[in-house]
């Protein structure tokens, strides 16, 4: 009987699978950027006050959804085809690095080029990166390397943290949602308001307009120390990578596919 | 894999018993006919079998082994009517990924019979109709001619010319392969000259389980005159007893040791259809 030209491991296969919309990813992120930079472009070179930047910054949001939203549908389909959770685990981890890893070379590559052609046309596009602290801003190569390191630690840890999430979300009925993501998101908000006032607007933390004060300081200590130097951001998202990894780990052990017309 | 075994497996969902102490044993190369009303625990049966839901009690075991490993998983498929499939990607796709996880997986064949099927395999599976989406799943799964293929209701939604080439490519697959297939449907007489073994389930219970030839072998109507068949009634194990203008019409499980019937009753045989009907209806009473 013929069979399949290729065989692969079931490992690779499953990676395969789970990396099967990359090619449309890309095409839509190479669109995306080249529009975007070509308006800003034209709007540089016609003079005009208005700047249109920081896509680079929506890869960071695209990472977080990608991991989110994509694995029921991706843990349903695997077990479709009988694919065993230790090998669905270790490839999502797999996976999770593939992403992080095209996706910060795509974006550094990218941004790089868009800068250097700005510059050459002496006019400056905001960036996602100017957001990077100035100690950490280098040219050339090292500046290369260093872009590329950041957005790599960055997506990956992004990316695992929403995967995480995602899973944590699947395993929970609709009360275990309302009872996490409530009291969590209130939490998360809290924070996030009062690191952009702290960063944007430089309020004190003792000085910040949010709900709790006291809920917000952990995240902009985090923050502070994260920015510090490159070990500690890298440090940091290690950290975060790896208990994304075993808690997403530990979930999704007891999942079970959910049927809609289960009750 | 040559067997899988069902031990003591009962499923609750809050307060409703979807099965209950389900002892079953599924061997190597046959036919299985998984027969029952709605929500008789069908379709929960072969979900705890294909490891997407987990037992309240029991467990299932893969030639004796308690889990699926990389090496025993790719001796099982099971297809559901349920959406366990990606919406945006194409028939040709979902063959294609398929293949990647089931090494004889024949994606020429399967596209080609996708094609005999009159299905475009470059649809999406989210632009198929109900029959072509059924079709589409049948024959993915029996292309990955797995040791066990599960097909949970695989003519759901095909018109009668559809459901005889899917039962004819049933046949095909399990000549060339000589695997267990469990097919779980309503259609009882149409898959009676597929089957070998026949599970009935109600209410989550196993009531028969018995080869296709021992069940019809075993089970015929009786009808006569009334007087007469109370003579007989007692003597027999009756599984439906219908009364109608001074007849009686018995449907009775031989045992083997059945007395000379009287004259003037006649014997026929029973359908596969007319049997399990009898059996769900004496469960009612």
């Amino acid at each position: 009987m013929k069979t399949n030209r290729k065989e692969y491991s079931l490992l690779l296969s499953t990676v395969m699978v789970l990396a099967r919309d990359y090619k449309k990813f890309f095409l839509s992120f190479f669109g995306v950027m080249t529009g975007l930079y070509l308006i800003g472009f034209v709007l540089t070179l016609s003079g005009s006050t208005v700047r249109v930047g920081g896509i680079e910054g929506v890869y960071f949001l695209a990472c977080l959804i990608a991991g989110l939203f994509g694995f029921r549908e991706d843990f349903i389909f695997l077990a479709q085809n009988q694919i065993p959770k230790s090998t669905m685990t270790k490839a999502f981890v797999i996976e999770g690095f593939c992403f992080g890893l095209l996706t910060s070379v795509a974006v550094t590559i990218f941004t790089h080029v868009a800068q250097l052609i700005s510059s050459a046309l002496k006019g400056h596009i905001p960036s996602f990166l100017d957001l990077i602290p100035a100690w950490m801003k280098q040219s050339g190569l090292p500046g290369f390397g260093l872009t590329f390191v950041i957005l790599f630690f960055l997506y990956v840890g992004v990316y695992f943290i929403g995967l995480m999430f995602g899973t944590i979300n699947y395993r929970l009925n609709w009360i275990g949602r309302i009872i996490f993501w409530v009291p969590f998101g209130v939490i998360f908000l809290n924070g996030m308001i009062g690191v952009l006032q702290h960063y944007l607007d430089s309020v004190a933390p003792e000085d910040l307009d949010v709900m709790s004060i006291t809920l917000a300081k952990p995240f902009i200590s985090a923050l502070d120390w994260f920015m510090q130097s490159l070990g500690n951001f890298v440090i940091a998202s290690s950290v975060m990578i790896f208990i994304s990894i075993v808690v997403g780990a530990i979930v999704f052990r007891g999942a079970e596919v959910k049927y809609s017309n289960v009750k | 894999m040559q067997t899988i075994k069902v031990c003591d497996v009962s499923k609750n969902y809050r307060d409703v018993s979807a099965l209950r102490d389900i002892n079953l044993e599924l061997e190597a190369g046959k036919i299985y006919g998984l027969l029952g009303r709605n929500g008789a625990g069908k379709s929960t049966l072969l979900k705890i079998i294909a490891d997407r839901i987990k037992p309240t009690t029991g467990r299932v075991l893969y030639d004796d082994e308690a889990k699926l490993d990389d090496v025993s998983s790719r001796d099982l498929y099971f297809s559901e009517p349920e959406k366990t499939m990606p919406d945006f990607v194409k028939v040709k796709e979902l063959c294609r990924y398929t293949s990647l996880f089931y090494p004889r997986f024949n994606l020429e064949e399967a596209l080609q019979t996708l094609n005999d099927f009159g299905i475009n395999d470059n649809k999406r599976l989210n632009q198929l109709s109900t029959g072509h989406f059924a079709i589409v799943r049948s024959i993915v799964a029996l292309q990955t001619r797995a040791s066990f293929i599960l097909l949970d209701e695989p003519t759901m939604g095909h018109d009668a010319v559809n459901r005889e080439l899917l039962y004819n490519e049933i046949l095909r697959i399990y000549r060339e392969e000589e695997n267990t297939i469990v097919l779980s449907t309503h259609l009882i007489d149409e898959i009676s000259n597929l089957i070998e073994e026949v599970i009935f389930i109600d209410r989550g219970r196993i009531i028969l389980e018995e080869s296709l030839e021992g069940i019809l072998s075993a089970h015929i109507y009786l009808v006569g005159p009334s007087e007469q068949m109370r003579q007989i009634e007692d003597a027999h194990t009756v599984i439906e007893k219908k009364e109608d203008l001074g007849f009686t019409s018995l449907l009775v499980r031989q045992t083997g040791d059945d007395s000379a019937l009287p004259p003037g009753i006649t014997v026929s045989q029973a359908g596969l259809q007319d049997i399990f009907i009898a059996y769900s209806m004496n469960l009612d009473r």
